[in-house]
């Protein structure tokens, strides 16, 4: 008698939760689903950047250079490679295989006399990048040059920029 | 406010029907139509949905008033909606101006502003309406979808809101602000609209009684045309053609873009090509100059051709001073950059290809008068032929036409009616007297390596420096093109004869990272070709499509009746021709006798161009009959190949080719030459082209002078201890007299001196030799692994033509990304970041290009009726 009270007292109570359930609100189921699930939020539009690269040839004059800058993190597509100041600013070529891993080897050179080359800090190229997620970018010389070819020790270094008005 | 816009759209579309029918009946002027009947020049402005839902059934009594309300003297419309980028040709402004006339205004259309660019709405104001009969004249199917036309008036008012219908000018009612002046309350006319509603119930009600009363007969889904009563604008410029429509972009002397008083050129106003050339190897730079003419920015479009072997493999935009080489990226990843970037107002550009020997330019964000160049660099290897080497280069794809039930052709539209060859690719063509601002200049720096007889060009008026005062420089040549001659309407057809026998069998080669590549020209000596043909079973297809009419079906007769003319006792013959159907001389071959050759020529002449290309027609009849077993079958198609299916054109040829040899002959002055050689290549033949200035009798005796003797078959090529792999084309055609083949491969391990080849003429082998000059730094050394990589994605693609292999795209896009090069799975990118330009992108102007000369536009260009439209 009493296991069949304690049955019949269970059986009560899961009809009046579930009635319970059942009777509330819509609005409010709706948003108990609600909470639970991620709210789909657009992304973020991608924004255009510019890395200015420069090579640190101290006093030597920079004939031939070849660098490689890289996206460490995050989420960059390059868009466009362009010149730097001076006789490198002509558009430099750079290495289309390395180009699909979002790595930018590019080079250039020049045939000008020694006291017609830049010396100290250059600005050797600007890549045009689109950054979809925050990225940090890297320069590594990979050669440095003077006009007889002998090759020299040289430093990079980057300069982020985009244009006034630009998303950020 | 997007609620009002509904509420007001959906009243506006029942009360405008119903306006519609009261100024039907008001006017002097009604006329009904039925829905197949011709377009009339007038409409109502309602939009086609909004035709009344009651049955009309006759005039009004136009002396009736009781449903109008007291007439004004003057009331200001305003024009709203929203448009699409379906057919992006032309301002907002200016493509409401240019499909929707408005009459009863008083003086001319003012420049419309768009609301807002990014919702595609335009709410605008348009001038003071002064005529009773109030309407639009739609030249097209507006490429915008119109909501609404509403007058507000001018004189006083009292406050926001309707005031009642307006059948009198053809409007729902009118929006009060006061002063007259711009801006609407959209929220006041959403308080209104169940107020409106209800007088629309009552109004509808009176004119089902009347209607009722005097039935007029008019039947369901007939259209109802309202007819102004005022003229129409006077012209502002020369006589158009039937439904033509001024739009920016049609050229210098058709485009009067808004605010602009004096015409003005189009958006690409100038083309200059260098071309460097060295034996059969030509390095070319093609520089585009775009300039925004017009007041606001626009995108800039343009489709054009290139060589369909070009490798295209370098891509700088320079913008003032800076030039910024673009990346080669997947194509849709480019696409996808291209389109944030030019949403986001930087100027950017982007290079794809649709066909082989078709590409698209799109420059976005061009500012008003500023200018952008893009420069495309390309190798790619000459043709040989009968001791001369022929450069070409393209100037205009010609108009295409796409069998029922393509969609990823290529359209050939009038300008101003951009989207509606319901192609993926689309060009615009200028109407015949039309000329655009465009022109074009080139340069071709020849080196041949040998020494220069002569040179000559067929095409185009040019100047040649030729040096021969010194033996250094017998073997250069400078050619200029005359500035007389710069419409880009045709292809420049360049020849360097050189001297009798020094084109040999040569190899050259470039190293890469990945072993070494090489191309090499495979010359048969003439005595290794001595050997007489056997009989032949020749068969001549012509096309005899509209695109053929003129000149160039006239040189096709000619040819063939040439050919049939060179035929030798023993041969059999068969000629097809076709349009929309094919239709054949005889149910088989014949025998090649007087008698069967003089009724060949009848048949010839009483062909007529006209009609589509339906080229596969004429495939299948030429290949669906028994192969006679005792004689070579050679298939000679004779054709402008201006189809846009071309993927099913090969896909057919590889399935029923058998043992037949395929030779194209391309017509005209622009002749789809990816298609010939193509098909050539696949069918194991050549292809010959027969332009404008030719000699047909010329042409069809070299060719067969060409076939009088065996060709040199089942070509091999032993590179000693050197691995070959990847040889391209993968079927090596056949070698003829005069005629050598180009092969391009990869190696391993080190090259002999010298490499073997080795072939079948007639039961025999014959072997020779060539020499190979190893990894030149000169411009040969530099494309020899650029050309080998286009030679392999032609191979794949031409393998997807009847190969459902899923891994082919795959295999092009990284040949294509591993190697740098523009294919129909990549594309090049280039934006500039440094400067954003204000606002949205502005309009895209696709640029319009002449059809090719000799080329008929009435019976290739598809001028879309209005009532399509």
């Amino acid at each position: 008698m009493m296991k069949a009270a304690l049955v019949l007292l269970s059986l009560v109570l899961c009809m009046l939760g579930g009635f319970a359930g059942q009777g509330q609100p819509e609005a409010d189921r709706t948003t108990l689903r609600r909470s639970v699930e991620p709210s789909p939020a657009a992304p973020p539009a991608p924004r255009f950047e510019y890395v200015d690269v420069y090579v640190d040839c101290g006093d030597k004059p920079l004939a031939a250079w070849q660098v490689e800058l890289k996206a460490a993190a995050g989420k960059a597509s390059i868009v466009g490679v362009e010149g730097g100041d001076g006789v490198y600013s002509q558009a430099p070529y750079y290495d289309e295989q390395a180009l699909q891993h979002e790595r930018v080897i590019v080079g250039g050179l020049s045939t000008l006399a020694p006291e017609q080359l830049p010396s100290g800090r250059v600005r050797v190229a600007r890549v045009h990048v689109m950054i979809e997620a925050e990225a940090e970018f890297g320069v590594t010389v990979m050669a440095a040059g003077l006009a007889d070819g002998t090759r020299f020790d040289a430093s990079g270094s980057i300069e982020r920029g985009q244009a006034p008005g630009a998303n950020k | 406010m997007n609620n009002a816009w509904k509420v007001v759209t959906a009243c506006t579309a029942g009360a405008a029907a119903l306006v519609m029918t009261v100024l039907a009946a008001c006017s002097a002027s009604v006329g009904t139509m039925r829905s197949q009947d011709p377009p009339s020049a007038v409409v109502s402005t309602a939009p086609s949905a909004g035709l009344p839902t009651t049955r009309p059934h006759g005039p009004l009594d136009p002396r009736d008033s009781s449903l109008l309300p007291p007439p004004r003297a003057q009331t200001d419309v305003v024009v709203s909606g929203d448009y699409s980028s379906q057919s992006p040709v032309g301002t907002p402004e200016t493509r409401l101006e240019n499909q929707a006339r408005v009459f009863g205004l008083q003086g001319d259309i003012p420049a419309l502003q768009p609301q807002n660019m990014e919702q595609r709405e335009f709410v605008s104001y348009l001038g003071t309406a002064t005529e009773p009969h109030l309407g639009l004249r739609f030249g097209a199917a507006p490429e915008f979808d119109l909501q609404s036309v509403l007058p507000r008036t001018g004189q006083g008012g009292s406050g926001n809101g309707f005031d009642g219908v307006s059948p009198q000018t053809g409007f729902l009612g009118q929006v009060e602000d006061g002063d007259g002046g711009a801006g609407f309350d959209w929220d006041g006319v959403n308080a209104r609209a169940a107020q409106l509603e209800a007088e629309l119930g009552r109004l509808r009600a009176l004119e089902e009684q009347r209607l009722a009363a005097a039935p007029m007969g008019i039947r369901d889904h007939d259209e109802l045309w309202v007819i102004a009563k005022c003229p129409p604008p006077p012209e502002r410029e020369r006589t158009r053609f039937p439904g033509e429509e001024p739009i920016p972009g049609t050229g210098c002397l058709v485009t009067t873009p808004p605010g602009a008083t004096q015409p003005v050129p189009v958006p690409l106003t100038h083309t200059s090509v260098v071309a460097d050339i060295l034996g059969y190897i030509s390095n070319v730079k093609v520089t585009q100059q775009f300039e925004n003419p017009y007041s606001g920015k626009i995108e800039a479009v343009y489709v054009f051709p290139l060589p369909e072997n070009a490798a295209v493999s370098d891509f700088v935009m320079t913008i003032g001073s800076r030039t910024i080489r673009g990346v080669i990226r997947e194509r849709e990843q480019a696409e996808r950059i291209y389109a944030q970037a030019r949403a986001q107002g930087y100027v950017a550009s982007l290079l794809t290809q649709e066909r082989p020997n078709i590409f698209t330019q799109k420059i976005a964000n061009i500012e008003p008068q500023h200018r952008i160049d893009v420069t495309i660099q390309y190798f790619h290897t000459l043709t040989y032929s009968d001791g001369a080497f022929e450069f070409v280069f393209p100037m205009v794809v010609g108009p295409r036409f796409n069998p029922p039930g393509t969609h990823d052709g290529v359209g050939a539209v009038a300008t101003g009616q951009s989207g509606q060859s319901g192609q993926k690719s689309e060009e615009l063509y200028l109407r015949p007297n039309q000329r655009s601002g465009h022109d074009i200049d080139v340069t071709v720096n020849i080196d041949a390596g040998v020494e220069i007889e002569r040179v000559e060009c067929a095409s185009h008026a040019v100047s040649i420096a030729h040096d021969t005062t010194r033996r250094a420089d017998s073997h250069k040549a400078r050619v200029t093109l005359s500035p007389m001659d710069s419409l880009p309407n045709k292809d420049f057809v360049l020849r360097t004869h050189v001297a009798g026998d020094t084109v040999k069998t040569a190899v050259l080669t470039q190293k890469g990272r990945e072993g070494g590549y090489f191309t090499m020209m495979i010359v048969p000596p003439k005595d290794a070709l001595s050997v007489p043909r056997g009989p032949l079973e020749v068969v001549f297809v012509l096309d005899a499509s509209g695109s053929m009419d003129g000149r160039p079906i006239e040189q096709a007769r000619a040819a063939i009746e040439r050919g049939l003319a060179r035929l030798k006792h023993g041969d059999t013959f068969q000629l097809i021709n076709f349009a929309q159907s094919a239709t054949t001389l005889g149910n088989y071959p014949l025998d090649a006798t007087p008698d069967n050759i003089n009724r060949a020529r009848s048949y010839l002449d009483s062909i007529q161009a006209a009609g589509g290309t339906m080229m596969m027609n004429g495939l299948r009849a030429s290949l669906d009959f028994p192969h006679d077993p005792r004689r070579s079958r050679y298939v000679i198609f004779v054709t402008d190949g201006f189809i846009g299916n071309e993927r099913e054109i090969l896909g057919a040829l590889h399935e029923k080719l058998g043992s037949s040899r395929i030779f194209s002959f391309g017509v005209g002055s622009a002749p789809n030459r990816a298609l010939m050689d193509s098909m050539a290549r696949m069918g194991q033949g050549v292809a010959a082209y027969l332009g404008g200035q030719d000699s047909t009798s010329d042409v069809m005796d070299l060719f067969f002078d060409r076939i009088e003797r065996a060709a040199l078959t089942d070509i091999d090529l032993d590179f000693g201890s050197a691995r070959v792999a990847e040889v391209y084309p993968s079927r090596l055609p056949d070698a003829f007299v005069g005629r050598p083949v180009i092969a391009t491969g990869r190696y391993e391990g080190r090259l002999p001196a010298r490499v073997k080849v080795t072939g079948r003429v007639g039961w025999s082998r014959e072997s020779f030799e060539g020499t190979v000059r190893e990894h030149d730094e000169d411009l040969a050394g530099k494309a020899v692994q650029k050309i080998w990589a286009r030679a392999k994605i032609t191979d794949i693609s031409e393998r997807m033509a009847w190969d459902n292999d899923r891994s082919l795209p795959d295999d092009t896009r990284r040949v294509a990304l591993d190697h740098g090069l523009l294919s129909s799975y990549t594309a090049f990118v280039a934006v500039d970041s440094c400067i954003r330009t204000d606002g949205a992108y502005g309009t895209t102007v696709q640029v319009p290009v002449p059809v090719p000369e000799g080329v008929r536009y009435e019976t290739t260009v598809t001028e879309v009726p209005r009532a399509r439209r």
